[in-house]
């Protein structure tokens, strides 16, 4: 005991004298890099080594494993690349016409809407940029063999840094740059009070480009500051336990307050001025404080005058645009030599803490051959805290997004079509995430790499530690179904009865979709990928799992609507013949889903 | 009794004609039977479409009121005879003219077992069908004509009984037989037949918005029938399978030409060429003479045509459910929607590629211009009317492929209606209407039609892949059940957890054992035999890729075997899998452990898979931890040990639960000096207590030093297996011998020692 007190105690002061000796050698490294900074060794790099770690780290990061190089299959992909950037520009303008024909906003607000738009997609990115950057950066699997080549920290960072630049890009390009270009082709064709210009659609792509950069430049800067919280994570875990736990307490505190605002007696029609009026001003008013955002949007589509109807460029937007360029260029000069030079430093530094070493004095536990797996993979899902808040945190919401729509639509005085369209929905938003949240099942025996083929030299049979792989799913989603179920009961738009089948039925459907993923995982195995390239490496099984969950989504929400308007329509007085076609068909799923997964594993699970 | 005389002479003629060129020399007897079944067919087409002027045939529903159950001329039971006689007749030519070109066993006990008995009972109820047909007894072409087919029918079975009555059926035959059957009487039934044995339904039965009752269509149409005939044909012949989708199509066609006067060629607003009616003639040409551009026309464009239809039939929604139309209706697009892909999903056609879509969409491109054409240039000229042949014809207007009617716009609301109202008029000499033409409307269909018919190919892509995969397990299941079988007769009574060598006391065998990779022609390793007992260190010796890792693998479970056998302590590798696994102990060439548990934790796990009392893991764990002094680090995640820690943690769980065969595949890679003597004293001691120890490695010395014998292995085959204490007495050193029989000369070696 006065062995581990010690002990304990010795940790928290190691840590603090940890702390203090990394800030002094950070600013003594530095000041010593500045100090050299206007040496021709210092500032020159080597252009090939920078063009070779690219181009390696490049088709790395954006080749996929199933792409062929046939020039029939690339001219599809392009084309599918295209068709993807135009159906987001269509979803972006149909959400468009939906606001304007509805009149959510008034017309001369849609450069605020943008304004409004860009701020939250740049905060976003930016978040996913300090993430991505700093495991790019520091805690990649590469850098082990990147570091060994003779080259210079700088090709080897400004690499790194342009990878990051081309995956960001990407991310732009495939959401950001459409839905923008949605908008602005909206208003230009259908707003006669202030249309944006047509020509900023082609236009947009610079500031766009710039765009990137700045986020990138960001968040390689905040990203050593991440690293120090990650280090200090791993040091003390609690820490993290505790912010998260704050941060997540807030939040469904905050959504219960905000839920509990909505009026009883919501009659949109009656107050939609009210509501659009004050729509209107936060619009106006978050991009009248967003000046950086402002001026950054106003250089893509220009600037209102009273001599003119609109939008247009000018010299002034186009003075912004260098304006928020040079800022971008002094900030990549501030990040290349501040970041840059601790950059070395920080990617040759292990994250991992010195461990503790404890003589023996635990004891031997025996647990039944069946049940050990069990054991086993809580202990794993415990003790990697992504994994478990993300089922945490997806459980728990669920409920939480379910209260606050139902309020909404009791508020809401709606026809008997609306209230199966509000069952619709609510069914919908119950099942989709709860679906699409087992997508990690579909990687779950792969993610084990090779220990996933040493268990076929144990004497199991592999049902056993494959089940116990769906424990976490299967438990956890019984309550969070109930609470959902019993929060759509109390608002009592259904019958009791029927709830409680239509609960049964999203619990078939829940289970039949793990059931499905994991048939998926263990019938076409990447264990080979994640014992390469860990846990980030790419699995196509988690997007067939995504997508099949949204179709069973939308097939289930409809079949809700389609056999409870049935009723409606024949005047019955209860749901449950509606409800009880739904359990047959849930009940077909689930045992076609949970047969084919025993089959499966009997048939293939040894062979593959 | 004219129409029995009839038949009768027409069965003693054929009869007597098959029966004599049967017994003569030099006459190819099955072409013979071809041409006899060709010209029978004939017959029966030219009969079922007599013109007007040799009786015109009505159809059937305007003879007699079919809204009550069982009309017709004579009593009511005669004439559901009747109706049944036209249906087993159907059924009874079909199979008796399509057999001699599908010749099979099959195909033999159908013509023999059903197809005669049905024509016999045709035969019998001949004039109560015949009069159910024309109602009266009229000597006519097709009086003549119908005694004559049913007479040759009858010759055809008898000569076919009389050439083939040795034949012995089996009971697979005769149950697949019968199922088809089945199908094919489902599918020829008449369309009037429901209608004339219940009368009329209650008409609010309505067959469509998806209500009730046109969800049972779609399920029984479109569901239903494709699964069955699925299952049931996957694992047939591929002239089976044509054979048996060919009579279920031309089966549909002729009850749906019933409705199809001859006289309609002259009149081509009446043709049956909408997108759907096109499949039943095109479909049977395709499985008889195999186009395939014309087949996968088919399939891209009225596959998804019909589907459309069976959502959103045209039939009229006050039209009682058992009426000849709806039917007819049903009939047709169930063929049109799922026998192309079934012909797909039974391989009679392979999947199609982007070139097949590309002519299909030249072929859709021609007909949707002929199809606008006739409707617009008729429509035009409606009310018009010209003689032809003497008789007089009222032009009509059409509506092929509903490029004519509001239809589809109706689905689509105001904009669809507006849509439609856009016509551009041309006046045509002689017309009284305009040629209206509606460019907008029809374009947008011609598009729409075009793009979803391409989306279609993907889900189609999707249920194939689905089929084939489950084919696949269907396939897998079979053959496991069958190494069970195998197995449990191999130990002859005793129990499946007994070894089935019950005297091969401890011991590793290879018993003809090759493993061939998945995709590969070679042979990882071939013919490998080898034999090790209790108390022997074995060394496996080989260079890289020679199979040493491949023979470990097949043994302790990771890959399956694909030839021979592998036998531990006399328990079958891969029939007994958990026995032969509760005996090993396997350390991989690299360690793959759970870096979140400790160490401790995860010796226990294993253990309790081995299932290892607490007294003997406590007392093996505090033996292994001392011995490989993990004593401050046991308790620790496995994630912060080294390399070498590792391994041991490795070989720790590979020995907790005591095996009789401990197998090492280069265990000693990356562990310091003091952790391979650690690991070797392991082994000596686990030998000596009776076990065997066998472990690969590239380090001769060691093995030289701990192993009693040692087998080297090459290219997949084994080389030698010999003691090495022999090996050192005749070359002086494991290290030449090994070197000499993997093919470096001596010559070579002292070469690159200099």
């Amino acid at each position: 005991m006065k062995n581990s007190e010690t002990s304990k105690k010795n940790r928290f002061v190691n840590f603090f004298a940890k702390i203090k000796s990394n800030v002094k050698g950070y600013f003594d490294a530095t000041h010593i890099k500045f100090k050299k900074f206007f040496t021709k060794e210092n500032l020159s790099y080597d252009f090939d080594k920078y063009k070779a770690f690219t181009a390696l780290q490049a088709r790395e990061v954006f080749s996929k494993e199933s792409q062929s190089n046939e020039r029939k299959d690339k001219i599809i992909r392009i084309v599918l690349m295209i068709l993807k950037f135009v159906v987001v520009v269509g979803v972006a303008y149909a959400l468009c016409f939906v606001i304007g024909t509805f009149g959510v906003i008034l017309p001369k607000s849609f450069f605020s809407l943008f304004v409004f738009f860009t701020t939250i997609m740049f905060v976003l990115q930016l978040i996913s940029t300090i993430v991505s950057s700093t495991k790019n950066y520091y805690i990649s699997e590469d850098n082990k063999v990147l570091i060994t080549f003779p080259s210079k920290g700088a090709s080897l960072f400004l690499s790194k840094m342009t990878i990051e630049y081309l995956k960001q890009l990407k991310n732009t390009v495939d959401f950001y740059l459409p839905v923008s270009i949605g908008i602005i082709i909206y208003t230009a064709l259908t707003n006669p009070l202030s249309p944006l210009p047509l020509y900023s659609v082609v236009w947009i792509v610079f500031p766009v480009i710039v765009m990137v950069a700045i986020i990138v430049l960001l968040g390689s800067l905040i990203s050593v500051l991440y690293l120090q919280y990650l280090r200090l994570v791993k040091i003390v875990p609690a820490v993290r336990l505790v912010l998260v736990g704050a941060i997540f307490a807030l939040i469904i505190y905050g959504a219960v307050l905000l839920i509990g605002l909505i009026p009883p007696d919501l009659n949109l029609l009656n107050t939609w001025n009210t509501i659009r009026a004050n729509i209107d001003s936060f619009l106006n008013t978050f991009s009248n404080v967003m000046v950086p955002v402002s001026w950054f949007c106003n250089s893509i589509v220009g600037v209102t005058s009273p001599s003119y109807k609109g939008y247009r460029l000018n010299g002034a937007c186009f003075g912004k645009f260098f304006a928020v360029l040079g800022c971008t260029i002094v900030l990549f000069f501030i990040v290349f030599f501040v970041v840059k030079a601790l950059f070395l430093h920080m990617m040759t530094k292990s994250v991992d803490y010195e461990k503790v070493n404890e003589k023996a004095h635990h004891r031997n536990h025996v647990h039944h051959k069946h049940s050990t797996f069990a054991f086993k993979e809580l202990k794993i899902s415990f003790r990697t805290f992504e994994v478990s808040a993300t089922y945490i945190v997806t459980y728990v919401l669920i409920p939480l997004l379910i209260y606050l729509i139902c309020k909404i639509f009791d508020a809401i005085n709606t026809s008997m079509k609306g209230n199966m369209l509000s069952i619709m929905f609510i069914v919908l938003l119950i099942v989709l995430p709860l679906l699409a949240s087992n997508a990690p099942l579909a990687s779950a025996y792969s993610r084990e790499g090779h220990a996933g083929y040493i268990k076929k030299t144990k004497p199991i049979q592999p049902t056993t530690p494959m089940l116990s792989k769906l424990l976490f799913n299967l438990i956890l989603s019984i309550p969070s179904i109930f609470v959902s179920m019993y929060i759509v009961g109390i608002f009592g738009k259904i019958d009791i009865g029927t709830v409680i089948i239509v609960g049964v039925c999203v619990l078939l459907l829940q289970y039949a979709h793990i059931f499905y993923s994991s048939t998926l995982d263990f019938v076409n195995p990447k264990n080979e990928n994640y014992q390469i390239e860990g846990q980030n490496a790419k699995n196509s099984n988690e997007n067939i799992s995504t997508v099949v969950a949204f179709v069973i989504s939308f097939l289930f929400a409809f079949l809700v609507f389609f056999f409870f308007q049935e009723q409606v329509l024949a005047h019955a007085e209860t749901f449950l013949p509606a409800a009880i076609r739904l359990l047959i068909i849930c009940i077909l799923t689930f045992g076609s889903c949970l047969l084919l997964y025993f089959l499966k594993m009997k048939a293939y699970f040894m062979e593959k | 009794m004219l129409l029995y005389g009839i038949a009768a002479a027409s069965l003693v003629l054929f009869g007597i004609t098959l029966f004599i060129l049967s017994k003569v020399k030099n006459v190819n007897y099955t072409l013979l039977r071809r041409i006899i079944t060709l010209v029978v067919a004939g017959i029966f087409v030219v009969r079922y479409m007599s013109y007007r002027e040799l009786q015109l045939l009505e159809t059937y529903e305007t003879i007699y009121d079919f809204r009550i159950a069982g009309s017709g001329p004579s009593s009511s039971s005669l004439n559901i005879l009747g109706n049944f006689g036209i249906w087993f007749e159907i059924v009874g030519f079909l199979l008796i003219v399509t057999e001699p070109f599908f010749d099979s066993k099959i195909t033999k006990f159908l013509s023999m077992y059903v197809a005669a008995p049905l024509i016999l009972l045709c035969f019998a109820i001949m004039p109560y069908s015949y009069l159910m047909m024309r109602g009266n007894y009229d000597v006519t072409l097709t009086f003549v004509l119908y005694g004559i087919e049913i007479g040759a029918l009858v010759a055809l079975c008898a000569t076919k009984w009389l050439k083939d009555w040795k034949t012995k059926f089996y009971r697979p035959t005769i149950i697949k037989g019968l199922i088809a059957t089945l199908f094919f009487l489902i599918a020829a039934i008449p369309t009037f037949l429901p209608q004339s044995l219940f009368g009329q339904a209650p008409v609010l039965w309505h067959v469509k918005n998806l209500e009730f009752t046109h969800r049972i269509f779609i399920y029984t149409i479109i569901l239903i029938p494709p699964f069955f005939i699925y299952f049931f044909l996957r694992s047939q012949s591929k002239p089976f399978i044509r054979y048996t989708l060919l009579v279920i199509t031309l089966s549909v066609t002729i009850n749906f030409t019933a409705f199809t006067k001859y006289d309609a060629i002259f009149e081509p607003w009446r043709w049956p060429i909408h997108l759907c009616n096109t499949v039943l003639y095109v479909l049977p040409i395709c499985l008889i003479f195999k186009p395939k551009r014309l087949f996968y026309f088919t399939y891209f464009i009225n596959v998804f045509g019909a589907l459309f239809a069976i959502l959103m039939p045209n039939t009229n929604v006050n039209e009682n459910v058992l009426n000849p139309d709806i039917w007819r209706f049903w009939f047709n697009h169930g063929i049109a929607f799922w026998m192309p892909l079934l012909a797909v999903a039974l391989k009679i056609y392979e999947k199609p590629k982007l070139k097949q879509y590309f002519y299909s969409t030249i072929w859709f491109t021609c007909y949707f211009v002929l199809v606008l054409v006739i409707n617009s240039v008729f429509s035009a000229y409606k009310g018009v009317t010209f003689n032809l042949f003497g008789v007089t014809h009222i032009i009509g207007d059409s509506d092929f492929f509903f490029l004519n009617s509001d239809f589809l716009p109706d689905k689509f609301g105001e904009a669809g209606k507006n849509i439609y109202k856009m016509t551009v008029e041309i006046p045509l000499p002689g017309a009284p209407q305009p040629l209206i033409l509606r460019p907008a409307f029809q374009s947008i269909y011609f598009v729409a039609y075009f793009l979803l018919g391409f989306g279609m190919w993907f889900i189609y892509l999707l249920f194939y892949k689905i089929a084939d995969s489950h084919y696949e397990l269907h396939l897998k299941l079979r053959s496991i059940k069958f190494e069970r079988i195998a197995l449990e007769s191999k130990l002859d009574g005793r129990s499946l957890k007994e070894p089935m060598d019950a005297n091969a006391g401890i011991s590793y065998k290879l018993i003809h054992f090759s493993k061939k990779y998945a995709g590969r022609k070679v042979y990882a390793v071939k013919d490998a035999n080898l034999e090790v007992y209790g108390g022997e260190i074995f060394g496996f010796l080989g260079p890289n890729g020679a199979g040493k890792s491949t023979i470990i693998k097949s043994t302790v479970g990771i890959q399956p075997i694909s030839e021979g056998n592998i036998q531990i302590c006399g328990y079958d590798c891969s029939a007994q899998p958990i026995e032969t696994k509760s005996l090993i102990g396997f350390v991989p060439d690299h360690y793959a452990l759970y870096e979140k548990l400790s160490g401790r934790e995860y010796l226990n796990y294993i253990a309790d898979i081995y299932k290892v009392s607490k007294e003997d893991r406590d007392a093996r764990l505090a033996k292994y931890i001392k011995l490989f002094e993990l004593e401050q680090a046991i308790d620790n995640k496995i994630k912060t040990y080294s390399h070498g820690m590792k391994q041991k943690i490795t070989i720790m769980a590979a020995l907790i639960h005591d095996p009789k065969i401990w197998i090492l595949d280069e265990p000693l890679t990356g562990l310091d000096p003091q952790s391979i003597f650690q690991v070797k004293q392991c082994m000596i001691e686990h030998a000596k207590a009776g076990n065997i120890v066998f472990f690969s490695s590239h380090i001769i010395d060691i093995v030289e030093k701990l192993c009693s014998r040692i087998a080297i292995i090459k290219k997949g085959q084994i080389l030698c297996v010999r003691n090495t204490a022999d090996i050192e007495k005749e070359n002086g050193s494991l290290e030449t011998y090994y070197l000499d029989m993997i093919g470096d000369t001596v010559t070579e070696r002292k070469t690159n020692e200099k």
